[in-house]
């Protein structure tokens, strides 16, 4: 069965159209992916998935039942963690967990039982009387993951749960999420972050108000860039970026995309050997360069690019 | 049911535990409000005395100084000027720096005319004339009665040789029901306790949805399986509660200590205060829904406060207001409630007098309630 399927669902705020008539499907049990520039409509499109946010056209249905039609018991089934933190700061991280868990019908007996649980989950021992508005980024991030998950939904939405926090906690946190998703449990998840995409198991990507790749990560790269990668270490990046791209422009080379990555410069292309010698004939300056398969960051920039140029 | 019950409870209960974190708010308001109607209860319950008074005495005869002499005696009045001539007087009273010359503002000059005496004991009619201060109204008016009662009982007195229990027979006779002494308090206290009880518990409802939307817990909130009744009710429940304990408070305040009679039924009067709050909730919770913020919320509820207050009858007998006035006032949950309570109180009206206000708060009520829900439902925008 599948956790979500969306058609063709749009999303206008005045003249101006945030989400423009997509369609994906989220397979049941997986960690799906939703990626996207800042401003592309990740938020608009969960808030609508969960009834927060009416349509302008289009259908979806979570867990098979059509959003336009979604209640209580729906709700019942979802866990949301939104993108700013939304548990109450005043409270400490037991009482706010207690209403959570009282707000979707849990007993007491279960509530206390489920708050250990996720308590030892995430890690929050001895921080239970803690002010919620006392802990630092990372553990509040996993406080409000706690939340979403007590009641054992059987589909999270989580957006964007890691912004802001250091990549030892992230790995954590993603460790949590992989171990749910074994549960049987579907994790939809927006990130920036290209480490975290590589690890879901099916992706989409928005780009302002349209879907322009879904698909299991590797499939994506392999679709859009069939060629390799020529890395190249350089002096000065960003004009070795311009010259090559000026050869890509005036014909002399044949590559795909060229772009900045870090302090090097990426080039999409065929035949890295061939490029190579190309590249030092035009006098390009490379400290020392290896061959790539192209990364799914290095996708996702070649597809901005043609759609940009489209 | 009962899940309904515990669950607009479990909203309730994390609504006290804001409400106990906020080490601010809630004395500020309590003890703001009840130092507020203790300086209204001291202030109206005493009478209006001692308004200064000019005079001019183009007479100087005995009986002028009689008659200054009784003027001067009375409680109300108290002479502050004896100045030369009429325009010297009207100065008096354009003089409005009472902060340093707090004798300056006159209320009431005397004019009395050269000739008074002589007049007065051959038996004519003198023409003193009294100049009043309108820009004060309230004690100009007290001024006026006062004044001009003294100046009647001094006439008697001189030219009939009359005491005024000679003929007092002469006059209707006066019964004063429910107020015997018109204390001024009787009748200022129960609106002003009335405001107290409607303005804190407005406060807090505006609150309770703007602040969930300031946070950014709304969404969350929203998210979760709640109906929206649940909601609604479970927001408005700890306003209530802070409400009607402070309710009881300024009604113990109010008769223990300042004397207002509780005549009718107590708990005819806490009952149908629960149907006011929910009624005055239900609009607190719906404002709170529109604005963006609390300071949006609050805001609002000062606008509220104004437009309702016109039509409460917490200054001015509603009947005395024009007729459209009164109409809208019916729709105005406050009106209904300081009927019932001044009547409850000084009157010992019952349900069989009452109970078109009642069931008029019980409607207004519901409708309000039930739009309010209606909107946390719909405003998925
Ligand atoms: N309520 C609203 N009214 C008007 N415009 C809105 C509203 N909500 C979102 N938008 C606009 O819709 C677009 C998509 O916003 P959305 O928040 O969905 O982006 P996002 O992909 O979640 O971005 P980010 O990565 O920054 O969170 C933005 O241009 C935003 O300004
Ligand atoms: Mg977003």
């Amino acid at each position: 069965m599948l956790a979500t399927s969306v058609n063709h669902l749009t999303r206008r705020f005045g003249s101006f159209t945030a989400v423009n008539g997509i369609s994906f499907e989220v397979p049941e049990g997986q960690v799906f992916g939703f990626l996207g520039p800042n401003g592309s409509g990740k938020t608009t499109t969960i808030r609508m998935l969960l009834g927060l946010l009416q349509p302008s056209d289009g259908t979806a249905t979570v867990l098979g039942q059509d959003i336009s039609r979604a209640g209580n018991e729906l709700r019942e089934q979802l866990g949301y963690m939104s993108q700013k933190f939304s548990l109450y700061r005043d409270l400490t991280v037991v009482e706010n967990l207690r209403f959570f868990g009282k707000g979707y019908g849990l007993s007491n007996a279960t509530l206390r039982q489920r708050i250990e649980e996720v308590i030892g989950i995430t890690g929050l021992q001895g921080q239970e009387n803690t002010p919620t508005k006392n802990l630092s980024g990372g553990w509040a991030q996993r406080l409000a993951l706690s939340a979403a998950i007590l009641h054992k939904p059987q589909l999270i939405f989580l957006d964007e749960p890691t912004a802001g926090v250091d990549p030892i906690q992230r790995r954590a946190f993603w460790g949590l999420l992989y171990d749910l998703a074994r549960t049987d449990v579907t994790i939809f998840v927006t990130t920036h972050y290209m480490d975290e995409a590589e690890h879901c198991e099916n992706l989409a990507f928005i780009y302002f108000g349209d879907i322009i790749a879904r698909g299991a990560p590797h499939d994506i790269v392999e679709s859009t860039l069939p060629e390799h990668v020529l890395a190249i270490e350089t002096r000065d990046p960003v004009q070795t970026l311009h010259a090559i791209r000026n050869l890509k422009q005036g014909g002399v080379l044949d590559a795909d995309g060229v772009s900045l990555f870090g302090a090097e410069v990426h080039v999409n292309i065929q035949d890295p050997d061939l490029a190579k010698s190309v590249l030092a004939q035009n006098g390009i300056d490379m400290q020392r360069t290896y061959a790539a398969r192209p990364s799914l960051e290095d996708a996702f920039i070649a597809l901005v690019d043609r759609v940009d140029t489209k | 049911m009962k899940s309904t019950i515990n669950r607009t409870l479990d909203i309730a209960w994390k609504e006290l535990l804001h409400m106990r974190k906020d080490r601010v708010l809630l004395p500020f308001l309590v003890i703001g409000f009840l130092l507020e109607l203790t300086f209204v209860a001291w202030a109206t319950s005493q009478p209006i005395d001692n308004l200064n008074m000019a005079v001019v005495d183009l007479d100087q005869s005995e009986q002028s100084a009689a008659l200054v002499a009784a003027l001067d005696a009375t409680d109300t009045l108290t002479l502050r000027h004896e100045v030369a001539d009429e325009a010297t007087a009207i100065e008096a009273m354009d003089q409005v720096n009472t902060v340093l010359t707090p004798h300056a503002n006159t209320i009431l000059t005397l004019v009395i005319p050269a000739g008074f005496g002589d007049t007065l004991t051959s038996g004519g009619q003198p023409d003193v004339r009294i100049i009043l201060n309108g820009a004060e109204s309230v004690s100009a008016r007290e001024a006026r009665r006062v004044a001009e009662q003294t100046i009647l009982e001094q006439g008697m007195r001189v030219r009939f040789n009359m005491e005024p229990a000679d003929y007092e027979d002469q006059l209707p006779q006066v019964t004063v029901k429910y107020n015997e002494d018109l204390e001024r308090s009787w009748y200022t206290l129960p609106g002003e306790a009335a405001l107290i009880f409607y303005m804190v518990t407005m406060a807090l409802a505006a609150l309770a949805i703007s602040r969930e939307r300031e946070w950014g817990t709304y969404e969350q909130l929203r998210v979760m399986p709640f109906r929206s009744v649940e909601v609604i009710l479970g927001k408005a429940l700890s306003p209530m509660l802070v409400g009607y304990v402070l309710f009881l408070s300024v009604l113990a305040l109010m008769t223990l200590v300042f004397g207002v009679p509780l005549r009718g039924s107590l708990p005819l009067l806490l009952i149908v205060a629960v149907l006011y709050l929910l009624a005055e909730m239900g609009k607190g919770v719906l404002l709170s829904m529109m604005a963006r913020t609390q300071l949006q919320a609050v805001l609002l509820v000062f606008v509220l406060v104004m437009v309702d207050l016109i039509f409460s009858g917490y200054a001015v007998a509603v009947e005395t207001l024009p007729q459209l006035v009164q109409t809208i006032a019916n729709f105005i949950p406050i009106r209904h409630w300081l009927v019932i309570l001044r009547g409850v109180m000084l009157k010992n009206a019952g349900l069989d007098v009452l109970w078109p206000h009642i069931v008029a708060l019980i409607a207004i009520g519901a409708v309000i309630i039930i739009f309010t829900a209606w909107q946390y439902r719909r405003n998925a925008s």
